[in-house]
């Protein structure tokens, strides 16, 4: 619909959409969607982000946590409460540290942030992570974050105070260190120590095993257990990120292009694809899609065209 | 088709477990069309975000229930139509949409308002609304935006119907002088709208 109508045009639509029924307006409303290329303005584009992180707000399984259950917390309020009076004085002092909201970091697609922790660690939270950690016991006995994503650690040393990070899938304890940690939940998750020494634990089997300089843990995320390797490039192949590059090992195709949808948001079109066993590995830069798209055309021998947010794959 | 159908069902199974990950990733390659499809009919950006959060939220909550044999742009319309066309005929009969139409066709000066969208149109207007005082503001945003006679705007905030006219025409002056475009708001005056 265009906005070059004239007042006595729009007169004549207005009639003429009144005496339209919805159901062939949605006749209409579907050919268009199915047929049309579809355009936004970088003020829309923008706003998209800002609008997904409303609907984020409100998919967020905590909050609808809270909904389901806020009846039984508040009978149990009730009840809890002259128990509360009483333990209240001794309390006190604890109780100051745990009204301390924790403090997260989270990182949107493409996005990267460097935090400094209040002990003088440093951390790069890669894309798609978040971190977190109560600044009100964070700093007293032991230091201990909560983690998701990727992200690479550079630990202050301080013997007294273990640092610990807990993700999904593992718990990592260190005292002074550099290591970067993956633990995202649809792959398995990576630990590579740089430096020092931790110690890994797996949640989910309970194993743990102590890595030194230049080891890297791989914890499997179907049965939680751990594989400790030593390869000459591993250091390489877990810091690629950091130097804005995309990470794959021995991805099929259909993984190469899956990397590449998450990373840009960019939906593939291909009526071709190579033999199963043909495998990429390599890195492709994270910041430049065409850049990106002209390592496949070479490595593949294929042809990739953009048109707004589809990628065309011919041979 | 094998890398997008490939891709779509891997996300559409992760997403029926609940991740987020995924529903993050078709937000990603979904929203902007659906986006800017709403806005071809709901030109107002507002109200078009208003229609793309529903459905996505929509998605979400019934993450469960979608086949895992479904295309994502398929469902989406689905659920985006009736919201669509609801908001595409209210903004068609809507008094600032004329008025939208009516400014752009009298305005032929070359360096403002040919190219003007109605988004900013909406923002400026609103803008100077603002700037009126209380009783004005409110019995021109009853009679013109949303679109109820001069009785129910009466009775709706306590004053005689000859009030609300006095106040609608010392405020339409105002907002002329304000915008300084000699036809803009001549149309809400005189026409009235459907509804």
């Amino acid at each position: 619909m265009s906005d070059s109508l004239s007042v006595e045009e729009l007169s004549q639509f207005r009639s003429w959409l009144a005496s339209m029924p919805d159901d062939d307006l949605e006749r209409i409303l579907a050919k268009e969607w199915q047929d049309g290329s579809f355009n936004l303005s970088q003020k829309d584009k923008e706003r998209l982000s800002q609008l997904k992180e409303r609907i984020m707000d409100q998919c967020s399984p905590k909050r609808r946590i809270q909904g389901i259950v806020a009846t039984f917390f508040k009978i149990a309020a009730l009840i809890a409460i002259p128990v509360l009076c009483y333990t209240t004085w001794h309390w006190r002092s604890y109780s100051k540290q745990l009204a301390d909201q924790s403090i997260v970091f989270s990182t949107q697609k493409g996005e990267r942030s460097t935090i400094s922790l209040p002990d003088g660690t440093l951390v790069i939270l890669n894309e798609l992570s978040s971190l977190s950690y109560s600044p009100g016991i964070f700093n007293s006995k032991s230091r201990q974050l909560d983690f998701e994503g990727e992200a690479f650690f550079q630990v202050a040393k301080d013997s007294l105070r273990p640092f610990t990070v807990k993700s999904a899938g593992l718990r990592v304890t260190v005292l002074g260190t550099q290591f970067n940690l993956m633990d995202r939940v649809s792959e398995n998750a990576e630990l590579f120590l740089k430096d020092g020494k931790v110690m890994v634990f797996s949640i989910l089997s309970s194993q743990s095993a102590e890595l030194s300089k230049g080891d890297r843990a791989i914890l499997s995320r179907n049965d939680g257990q751990l594989t400790i390797l030593r390869s000459t490039n591993a250091e390489q192949e877990s810091l690629a990120w950091l130097d804005h590059n995309i990470v794959l090992k021995k991805a099929s195709f259909v993984e190469v292009l899956d990397r590449i949808t998450k990373h840009y948001g960019v939906t593939f079109e291909a009526n071709w694809e190579p033999a199963e066993d043909d495998t990429f590995t390599g890195t492709l830069p994270s910041d430049d899609l065409e850049g990106a798209l002209s390592i496949l055309e070479i490595v593949y021998h294929i042809r990739a065209s953009i048109s707004g947010r589809t990628v065309r794959i011919s041979k | 088709m094998h890398g997008k159908v490939d891709i779509e069902r891997m996300l559409i199974s992760q997403l029926k477990q609940g991740s987020e990950r995924a529903f993050s990733d078709l937000y990603n390659i979904y929203a902007h069309q659906l986006l800017a499809f709403c806005k071809r009919y709901v030109k107002d950006s507002e109200k078009a975000e208003e229609i793309v959060q529903d459905v996505f939220i929509a998605l979400w909550r019934n993450r469960e229930k979608i086949s895992q044999d479904t295309s994502i742009k398929g469902l989406l319309f689905v659920s985006a139509r009736r919201l669509l066309i609801n908001a595409w005929r209210k903004m068609v009969n809507s008094p600032i949409y004329e008025e939208f139409l009516a400014f752009k066709e009298k305005d032929t000066a070359p360096d403002a308002g040919a190219s003007i969208e109605f988004d900013e149109f909406l923002q400026i207007v609103n803008s100077e609304i603002d700037k009126l005082n209380k009783t004005q503001r409110n019995a021109i945003i009853y009679t013109r935006f949303k679109g109820l006679s001069i009785r129910e705007t009466a009775s709706l905030m306590g004053l005689s119907e000859q009030t609300i006219k006095n106040q609608v025409t010392l405020g339409l002056k105002q907002l002329r002088q304000a915008l300084g475009i000699n036809y803009i708001l001549f149309f809400m005056f005189f026409m009235n709208w459907p509804r």
